[in-house]
């Protein structure tokens, strides 16, 4: 419960607008938005690809590339690791072009927060 | 000795060690944060784990496998999209939701908005998401148990009803945590021995089983090729898109990265569960492409026409036939392991839907904000029993009925409600309450319009084209909502769109 109220005391004390209008807070966020918007887009076209070539183009889903493994099959499975590979991307991509800057944004901001490591 | 007494054994040890730990860490839970959110203490990998259970329940073991042993590889849909749903869990919501929230993700919307207008209405939807997918569950359990164990399909809903309001009443978040962790290990290894015992009819080369497959005459090359099952291409889309984008606003998913400590470890959790979830799901077509060659598709159905004998009888194939002691303990282990990734999924609900109530409901609408943290783990303990005998009553009300619909229905009513409410506060300066009111109350509506005039309840008098609404009431909900909120005007929402927005995306200032 104090926590709870220190916490909420310092929200009050802070000057979000100023932090949200600084350059440093633009910078986090649009090297963020910067992977996500891409990574969001790439998602979907895969996917509408995958279900057009499965729904309406039958000769290229069902054409056989390895024994009776086919197209749309070998598609389907080869978004497992490259899906896995981009969130893993997406990891170290933060911590190496977004923490430096919640970094910044927390000493410079918050020394009272809790929660953090 | 007769495979369902050997099921019954090995389920009843499995739930006395689920009870053992219940009673542990039933006595760590002091303050609502220990409730609600296993005290923060969940390890990345561990959080990951029970995240990947949710996904891994008894739609994916044994659902998915009977439909591809009946109608071929097109329900891989499920899989491929469960999985990449927590890319878009990792790189959109995981930490900004560890940010911003306390326990739910109504803590959120509530802070942007009207709280007290919100948080009782977000409640509500969160209780009615959460019941319409505890009663199919339930109901399967139930079905399952007469199955599975040969006892009376109440007294599996019965069981299954008691176990989960003892598991979440005494240990809350702790011990759903644990049993949904401890019944993701014993999936995945079912699932890598299952899937090894199968390849290994097949020298261990998955394009001999694919040749198996169209060289049997009553499958052929179609069970390999997309259309079987989801003839209808719009069906795919919608499937297909609900699945990815809906998974992001499941309550007892997001309640789940708040158990731990910093807004890395939720990023941690995420890509943990991607690792969890494509070990086990990248399984899946052999589950069901071995079972419709080793078992054949009519001997399941015989059996049951759902396709959910698929998995356990083809663990006993596999392991050298149900009339050998091995393949009727490797049954019996799949079996019980079936039934726990019941007992777990329903939990998870339970605790999702009890929180709404207790924390979001009680705590903040009715004594606004006040009372002591004892008090709080009293009320949402209750909380837990009032679902659990609710979800319980339904579920006996409906056993004889078709309720598979629900299931699409709380899915349904998550992705057209709770996500637009999420992504607009997070995202939007100029989302308001009455935007919010006008998304959340029209988005159930059209919800349950959707699935209640659809073809899974009115067969071909359909009025509503679609079995998965999700491509059209999707966008509908976020219409709505977009609609009501530039039709109406909030000074402070838009003042406080700054603070959650550099909180969600800094941390500073979360808990």
């Amino acid at each position: 419960m104090g926590q709870e109220q220190s916490m909420s005391e310092f929200r009050k004390s802070v000057d979000w607008e100023r932090i949200y209008h600084s350059k440093e807070f633009r910078r986090l966020k649009s090297n963020r938005m910067r992977f996500v918007v891409p990574a969001i887009i790439a998602v979907c076209m895969v996917f509408l690809f995958l279900w057009t070539v499965q729904s309406y183009i039958p000769a290229l889903a069902n054409v056989q590339l390895l024994g009776f493994i086919n197209f749309s099959f070998l598609l389907t499975m080869i978004l497992f690791p490259t899906i896995w590979l981009a969130g893993f991307a997406y990891t170290k991509y933060v911590e190496r072009y977004v923490e430096p800057y919640e970094e910044g944004l927390l000493k410079t901001y918050g020394k009272k927060e809790a929660g953090h490591e | 000795m007769n495979n369902q007494v050997l099921s019954i054994t090995v389920f009843l040890v499995l739930i006395a060690i689920t009870l053992v730990i219940t009673a542990i860490s039933s006595r760590r839970v002091k303050t609502d944060t220990d409730y609600y959110a296993a005290g923060r203490q969940i390890k990345p990998w561990q959080n990951g784990l029970a995240i990947a259970g949710e996904f891994m329940a008894a739609a994916a073991f044994l659902g998915i496998s009977g439909l591809i042993a009946f109608y071929g590889i097109d329900a891989q849909i499920y899989s491929i999209c469960w999985f990449v749903s927590f890319f878009v869990v990792l790189i959109l919501v995981a930490e900004i939701i560890r940010n911003t929230g306390r326990f739910t993700f109504a803590d959120i919307v509530a802070y942007r908005l009207k709280s007290a207008k919100i948080r009782p209405i977000i409640a509500v939807s969160v209780i009615l998401v959460s019941i319409v997918y505890l009663i199919p569950q339930m109901v399967a359990a139930g079905s399952l148990s007469k199955l599975l164990f040969g006892i009376p399909s109440s007294w599996g809903i019965l069981i299954v009803g008691a176990l989960m309001i003892i598991y979440i009443s005494l240990g809350g978040m702790v011990a759903a945590t644990w049993i949904q962790s401890i019944k993701a290990v014993l999936l995945l290894g079912c699932g890598i021995a299952l899937a090894g015992l199968t390849l290994s009819f097949f020298h261990f080369d998955v394009n001999e089983l694919f040749t198996a497959v169209a060289d049997a005459p009553d499958l052929g090359r179609e069970w390999l090729e997309p259309g079987g099952w989801l003839t209808n291409p719009l069906e795919r889309y919608s499937l297909g898109f609900g699945l990815l984008f809906g998974t992001a606003a499941m309550p007892h998913v997001i309640m789940r990265f708040y158990t731990v400590a910093t807004k890395k470890a939720a990023r941690s959790s995420a890509l943990w569960t991607m690792t969890f979830m494509g070990v086990f799901h990248v399984l899946t077509f052999i589950f069901g492409l071995g079972a419709a060659v080793l078992v054949g598709s009519e001997v399941i159905a015989a059996i049951d026409a759902g396709g959910n004998a698929a998995t356990p009888l083809l663990a006993a194939t596999v392991a050298g036939g149900a009339d050998t002691f091995s393949g009727a303990l490797f049954m019996a282990f799949v079996v019980a392991v079936a039934f726990i990734t019941i007992i777990a999924a329903v939990s998870g609900l339970c605790i999702a839907a009890s929180s709404a109530f207790s924390y979001d409901f009680w705590f903040n609408f009715i004594k606004k904000g006040k009372q002591t943290a004892a008090e709080q783990v009293r009320t949402a303990r209750i909380s837990a029993v009032a679902i659990g005998l609710i979800a319980v009553l339904c579920a006996l009300g409906l056993q004889s009925s078709n309720v598979a619909y629900l299931s699409g229905l709380a899915f349904a009513l998550a992705s057209t409600v709770n996500l637009p409410t999420i992504v607009f506060a997070l995202f939007w300066k100029g989302f308001t309450t009455k935007g919010a009111l006008i998304g959340i109350i029209g988005g159930t509506l059209i919800a349950i319009f959707s699935v209640v005039a659809g073809p899974q309840v009115l067969g071909e008098d359909a009025i509503f084209p679609l079995q998965n609404p999700g491509l059209i009431t999707i966008p509908l909900g976020f219409l709505l909502t977009w609609v009501g909120s530039l039709l109406t005007r909030e000074k402070e929402s838009g003042e406080k769109y700054h603070e959650l927005s550099v909180r969600s995306q800094s941390g500073l200032g979360s808990e």
